[in-house]
């Protein structure tokens, strides 16, 4: 399925580019092993709970990412981060999951700059708390691809359309 | 004999990494460690330390790192070599920090390799 019929990103284009920036950034900047699982495409962003870093792509392209994690999880990989034992999602939380964000969505970024010339990107934005919603302001389908580390899931949700 | 570093950068999680890819790899020891979450911290705290290198991030809030290259060479605070730390290494941005003086450029994601290898270049 692609994104847009007049583009040249399919779905699978994009969900393989997360998942290569992902793996890459929790492998050498977290120290953590991740593996991703499957890949979907939804015409809009669900309902979240946990913690979640936005980032958006703007230029002759427009799109945006969401790095998606429940509570412990964020707490593991700010742990991991700040090499010290984190039991409860703070600002140093938020700080780490921003950076992860940013990690992943400029690798995502540069990657997709081959097919879409240069685009910027925004300041992530860190959300934390249940059952909320979240409009990046992309009108196109959102390609959710899933990781698990451990057992545990966690996901980067993405769209990018033509402007 | 080991050195000191000071690393910029407005996340605190960022700093942590750096840090702690510095010590992992680096062959000397790390002595002191400098934090500074802009480049006007920075300056303030070069104003009384005295460091062998700084790891500076590009994209940051009041002073970023572009800034803080223009403030060092107007300033005698230090002639520290600056390596920029940088998710996006636009190639004008990369010019341009080159022109202000930076000795090295590491693209996040990195490796302690990676992060090694700039800082004895930047102080060979």
């Amino acid at each position: 399925m692609a994104l847009q019929t007049d583009t040249e990103i399919t779905s699978e284009q994009l969900a393989e580019i997360v998942q290569v920036s992902a793996i890459q950034v929790f492998e050498m900047m977290v120290g953590l092993p991740i593996t991703s699982t499957k890949w979907t495409v939804h015409d809009d962003l669900r309902a979240f709970d946990g913690v979640v870093g936005m980032i958006t792509f703007t230029g002759d392209w427009i799109g945006a990412g969401l790095f998606c994690c429940d509570e412990e999880l964020a707490c593991l990989f700010g742990s991991k981060m700040l090499m010290v034992e984190v039991a409860q999602v703070d600002a140093d939380v938020l700080d780490g999951v921003g950076e992860l964000s940013n990690m992943i969505l400029g690798s995502v970024k540069e990657a997709l700059e081959k097919r879409t010339g240069p685009l910027a990107l925004g300041i992530p934005t860190v959300v934390y708390g249940k059952n909320f919603m979240a409009r990046p302001g992309v009108h196109s389908a959102w390609i959710e691809t899933s990781f698990e580390h451990e057992g545990r899931e966690f996901a980067v949700w993405t769209s990018i359309q033509a402007v | 004999m080991g050195i000191n570093v000071m690393i910029v950068d407005d996340s605190s999680v960022m700093r942590k990494i750096v840090e702690r890819s510095l010590r992992q790899a680096y062959k000397d020891p790390i002595d002191e460690v400098l934090e500074a979450g802009d480049g006007g911290e920075a300056i303030e705290k070069l104003q009384a330390a005295s460091v062998n290198v700084i790891f500076s991030d590009i994209n940051m809030p009041n002073v970023n790192g572009i800034e803080f290259l223009k403030k060092l060479q107007d300033s005698p605070q230090s002639d520290a070599p600056v390596i920029m730390i940088t998710t996006e290494g636009g190639e004008q941005t990369v010019l341009e920090a080159i022109q202000l003086g930076a000795k090295g450029f590491i693209r996040k994601p990195f490796t302690p390799v990676q992060m090694e290898a700039a800082l004895t270049k930047a102080l060979a």
